[in-house]
Parts: structure tokens; sequence; C-alpha cells
């Protein structure tokens, strides 16, 4: 054990104990006397030095609206708006080919002589 | 009769059983009784593997049996279980009981609802034994297609746009899988001799490293989708807002498991050379979706929502501490699948009862609960301290390993990311006590709620059952990890070959 942290640790919390009984074990005012005298110092230790305040701040106003509203926003407009629209192009594009579909024969012979001729050409300026 | 082969013939008979039921009081029984034998078989399976390893077998694969499917192309039936595929069976058998009785009141076309809820099931454990690469891709394959008729017919809010895209993102991430179990198979003879789809006779050979960097990040990526990787994981929030009760419990609890299943046992075991080069991609792709996940979900309002984010987080967890390598890093990130299985199916059965009850899920307009149901609010809460990482129950145990783990590695681009990946225990911490202070403390905000029904005895049931296996993990976790651990062996040992 490590005596000098543990020792003056142990006492110094008994003299807290000492002190709040020699102060408030009967009623009197010099406890609200000695609380006007300290001032801010009195307040702020009061209030844990407002660490409690510092931490919801940061959580509610800064964690909560800086940080988790933009990535939320992000996720569900930029990420799965960029998923979505995978989704939309493909069926916009069917939609647009669709024509091609039209069941008439003389369209899809058309498309069967002009891709073999695209195809035939393209090998010839390849292979020459 | 082999124990496993037991295990997807119960289901079948099951579903078979409630075929023959009359009304929706009878499907639901015999879907109970089949689930309650299904639970009672891995007691058994569990048992009997911890006294054959007790006994000495150290073979890395037990209860082994196969037989020849297609020989033209050598698919097998070929099944087997380690220690990892025991403790996935037994979380699926868990959670499969609690969702039948979380489904309990399920009345619309309940017959089709069980049936449909069993089959994905069977799938889940077809894939959790196999050990051919085929039948592992057609049971994964297989849980997709009733997965799209549970959330279409069955789920609330927008449903066939949720489950159109589910199961769009899905089918790609099972594309690409397919393209790289092909490469795989193409690759498994580099020597000459038969090509093979099975894992063990893939795992002896050295895939040449040229197909290993082409088709790793295929197989990678396709079970990284599954697994809610980021910037893939947008299907997870939609579909779970929309899917039933039991069907959110079996795709976060189970499904997405499956996707850091074959993460490890498919991608990094089979092409190691190409899971240590890529590594620090998916490492800083996983380190996002653990902390964006978390973030994205303390904005939310829906508890679904909350909860499906929070998956993205933890399951980007698993994968992130799969991609450390080491031992105690793979351990607790089969620890965590583990872990987060339980505690997100606990989560979705108590969002399903209490929406059952307050017809919302939205948490802007309730509050106060605490009062009017405690079974389910303290339930809640222990799911929530289990989510945060609170000693004593399994959440902790899974992230402690997963951080020891990856700190053990001494370079700075690794303890960086475990750095901002552990700051997430506080953000997970926010958004928890933030839900469960605003839903469940306080005074009561909606006076329609006064007078609601806490939990009856099937819901009681369900999450007890959950809430003891989550407990259970926490409190004596060695067992489990030591069983985990004996079979990570093999795997790490291959990963660490490289070096």
């Amino acid at each position: 054990m490590n005596y000098m942290v543990a020792v003056p640790s142990v006492l110094i919390g008994l003299l807290g104990i000492a002190v709040a009984w020699i102060l408030y074990k009967k009623e009197s005012e010099v406890p609200a006397k000695l609380a006007k005298s300290w001032g801010i110092l009195y307040t702020a230790t009061y209030n844990k030095f407002y660490f409690d305040e510092i931490y919801l701040f940061v959580t509610r106003k800064i964690i909560f609206n800086y940080i988790s509203r933009p990535i939320a926003w992000f996720d569900r407009h930029i990420i799965d708006g960029f998923m979505v629209g995978i989704g939309l192009t493909t069926e916009k594009i069917s939609y647009q080919i669709r024509g091609m579909q039209s069941g008439q024969l003389q369209h899809y012979a058309f498309m069967f002589v002009a891709g073999t001729l695209a195809l035939a050409l393209s090998m010839i300026y390849l292979l020459t | 009769m082999n124990i496993l082969t037991l295990l997807v013939l119960i289901p079948v008979l099951t579903m078979i059983g409630v075929l023959f039921t009359k009304d929706y009081k009878g499907a639901r029984l015999a879907s109970a009784i089949g689930m309650g034998i299904e639970l009672i078989a891995t007691v058994y399976l569990v048992l009997a593997y911890l006294a054959a390893r007790k006994t000495g077998m150290m073979h890395e694969m037990l209860f082994t049996s196969d037989f020849m499917w297609y020989p033209s192309l050598n698919i097998h039936f070929a099944f087997g279980v380690d220690g990892i595929a025991v403790a996935m069976i037994g979380l699926t058998s868990i959670v499969i009981f609690a969702g039948i009785f979380a489904s309990w009141e399920l009345q619309f076309l309940t017959k089709e609802f069980f049936v449909s809820l069993i089959l994905l099931v069977t799938a889940v454990y077809g894939f959790f034994i196999s050990l051919d690469l085929f039948t592992m891709f057609l049971f994964y394959e297989l849980a997709l297609i009733p997965m799209y008729l549970l959330i279409g017919l069955w789920g609330t809010g927008p449903k066939e746009k949720s489950a159109m895209k589910l199961t769009l993102m899905l089918m790609a991430g099972s594309a690409l899988i397919m393209v790289g179990i092909l490469g795989l198979y193409f690759n498994s003879a580099p020597n000459g001799g038969p090509l093979t789809f099975n894992i063990l006779e893939i795992s002896k050979i050295n895939i040449p490293v040229a197909a290993q960097r082409f088709f790793f990040p295929f197989a990678f990526v396709g079970f990284g989708i599954l697994g809610a990787l980021f910037p893939f994981h947008t299907w997870s929030p939609d579909g779970h807002a929309s899917a039933p009760t039991a069907v959110s419990m079996l795709h976060a609890g189970v499904l997405m498991k499956l996707g850091g299943y074959g993460c490890f046992r498919v991608a990094m075991f089979l092409m190691p050379q190409a899971a240590q080069e890529m590594a620090w991609i998916f490492i800083i792709l996983t380190t996002i979706s653990v902390v964006y996940g978390a973030f994205s979900a303390i904005w939310q309002t829906d508890l679904k929502f909350i909860n499906a984010y929070s998956s993205v987080s933890h399951c980007g967890l698993v994968i992130f501490a799969l991609l450390m390598m080491n031992e105690t890093a793979m351990d607790g990130a089969i620890l965590q699948m583990i872990s987060h299985g339980l505690m997100t199916a606990l989560f979705f059965a108590l969002i399903g009862m209490i929406y059952g009850r307050t017809h919302t899920r939205d948490i802007r307009e309730m509050g106060g609960l605490m009062k009017v149901i405690p079974f389910l609010a303290v339930v809640y809460m222990i799911a929530g301290f289990a989510s945060l990482g609170l000693p004593g129950l399994s959440g902790f145990v899974a992230e402690m390993t997963v951080f020891v783990g990856a700190f053990q590695h001494q370079d700075m681009f690794h303890r960086v990311v475990t750095v901002i990946v552990a700051s997430s225990i506080v953000i997970t911490a926010v958004y928890i006590l933030k839900v469960v202070g605003v839903l469940l403390l306080g005074p009561l905000k909606d006076q329609h709620h006064a007078h609601l029904e806490d939990a009856k005895w099937y819901e009681k049931l369900s999450t007890v059952t959950l809430v003891l296996a989550v407990a259970a993990i926490g409190i004596a976790p060695l067992w489990l990890s030591d069983t985990i651990i004996a079979s990570l062996k093999p795997i790490v040992a291959k990963l660490a070959m490289v070096f």
C-alpha cells in the first residue's frame, strides 16, 4: 500500500467530516455566513463546478446537434440516396429502352444487321 | 443419424407439421414444439461436442459427413462443425425459440408466416454446418427468399419498398460472393487434379496470390454487405424497421452473423495473403461503421431505427475484430457475434411488444413506461446495459476481448483505430441511456398508455430465455471463449503463416 497517498487522503476525509460535524451539529448562522464570505467559490463548489451542465452541453448541444444530426442526415440522403439512386437509374434506363422491344420483326432484323455490321467493321478496323 | 443432419431435419419436419395444422393456434403450437425440440437437440450437440473434445478428438471439424451430390462439378453435401459453428448454432436455436413466442399473437396468414420463418432458420442451420462452398452459398441464398416474403407480407410501414431494397442489396452481395466462390473453386487445384468446393481441402493448399488479390474483395465485400459493412449498410434500418418482430430478431440476431462468419470462414481463411494485404482498407471501413452507426443512432427517434443503427455499429465491431487477425481479437469477434445476436434479438422482441401496446415506436410520443409495464421496462434496461457493455452481461466480455486483442498490435495504425473504435462505447452509452431515460423514466407522457398490460407468459418466456443467455455469457464466459479459441487456432495459424 502507498502510505504517502493513503494516509493524507484519509486524514483529509476525516477532517472534512469533522468540520461538517462542527458546522452542522446545531443549527447556526455560521455555515450561511461562511458561504456568503466565500462568494463565487462557494457557489461553484455547491454546483459541482458545473460539471453536469458541461456534460449536458457537450452531449446535447454539440454531439447531438453538430455531429449526430449531420451524420444521420448524410446517411439517409447521401449514402442511402446513392443506393436508391442505383435502383432508380436502372428503372429509368429500362423505361427508356423498352421501346426497343417493339415486337416488330423488321426492327429486330434491323438491329441484328446493324449490330453485325458494326461488329464486322470494328473487327476489320482492329485486325488490319 | 448424424446430429447435424437432425438439426436440419427437425425444422423441415416442423414446417410439414405446421402445414397440417387447422388454425393459428395449431400453427404456433407446432412451431413452438418443433423449435423447442431443436433447442434440445442443440443442447445435445453442445454437450456432445464438448465431450468429444474432452476425449481428445483433435480434428478441425467434428460430426462430419459427406455425400456426393453432383459428381461432374465435385459438389458435395459436406457437413461438420467446430466450436465456432456450434456456438453460432446455439445462438440460432435460442433466437428462433424466443422468436416463435414473440410472434405468439400473430393471426394473419399464421401458417404461412411460421413456415417462412422456419424455412429461413433451416437455411441458417444449413449454412453454419456446411463445409462445401457450394451448399453454403445455396443455403445463404435460401435464407434471403423467405426474408423478402416475411417483410413484404407481414411487415409494417413501407414494407414492400423495404423488402425490395433489403433483398436487392443482399442479392447484390450474394452475386459478389458467388464470384468469390467460383474464383476459389477454379483455383483450388493449382497443381492439377480435381477442383473442389470443400473448405477444408482448399485451406490445405495455397490459392495463387494473384487470384487471391482478385477474388478476396468479392467474397469479403459480398459477405460484408450482410454484416452491414459501411457504406453497404443502408438496407439495415429500412429492413429492420419494416420487418415483423420475429423477423427483425432473426435477421439482426442471426442472419447478419452469416456475413461475419462468411468473412472469416471463406474470405480470410481461404485467401489469407490477400486478407493480410487488404485488411487496412476494411479496417478503415469498419472503424467508420462502428463510430458512424453509433452517432447515427443518437439522432433517431424510431426505436427500430435506433436498434438498426446500433446493429451497424456492433456488427462493424465484429468485422473490425476479425481483421485484427490474432487469437484474442478474433475470439472477441465471435463472442461479439453471439452477444450482439442475443441482445439485439431481445431489443427487437421488446420493441415489438411495446409497439403492440402503444402502437407507436416514436420515443417522442412515449415516456414513463416503467410504472405501467415494469417487467418489459426492466428487461429493456437489461438489454440496454448489455448493449453498452456493463460488466456481468455478455457485451462487456465481447467488447473487452476485442479491444484487448486489437491493442496487441504494436503499430500506430492499429492502435489509433482501436482507440477510435473504443470511443464508440461512450457514444453507445449516450444513446442507450437517452432512450432509457425518455422511454421508461419520468412521468407518464401519454395518458392512453396508463392502463397498458405488462408482459404475458409467452412474452416473459421469450425475453427471459434471451436474458438468461446474455447473463450466462456475462457471468461465465470462459467455457465459451475456450471452445472458440480452440477452433480459431487453425484459422489464426493460416493467417499468421503469411508473415
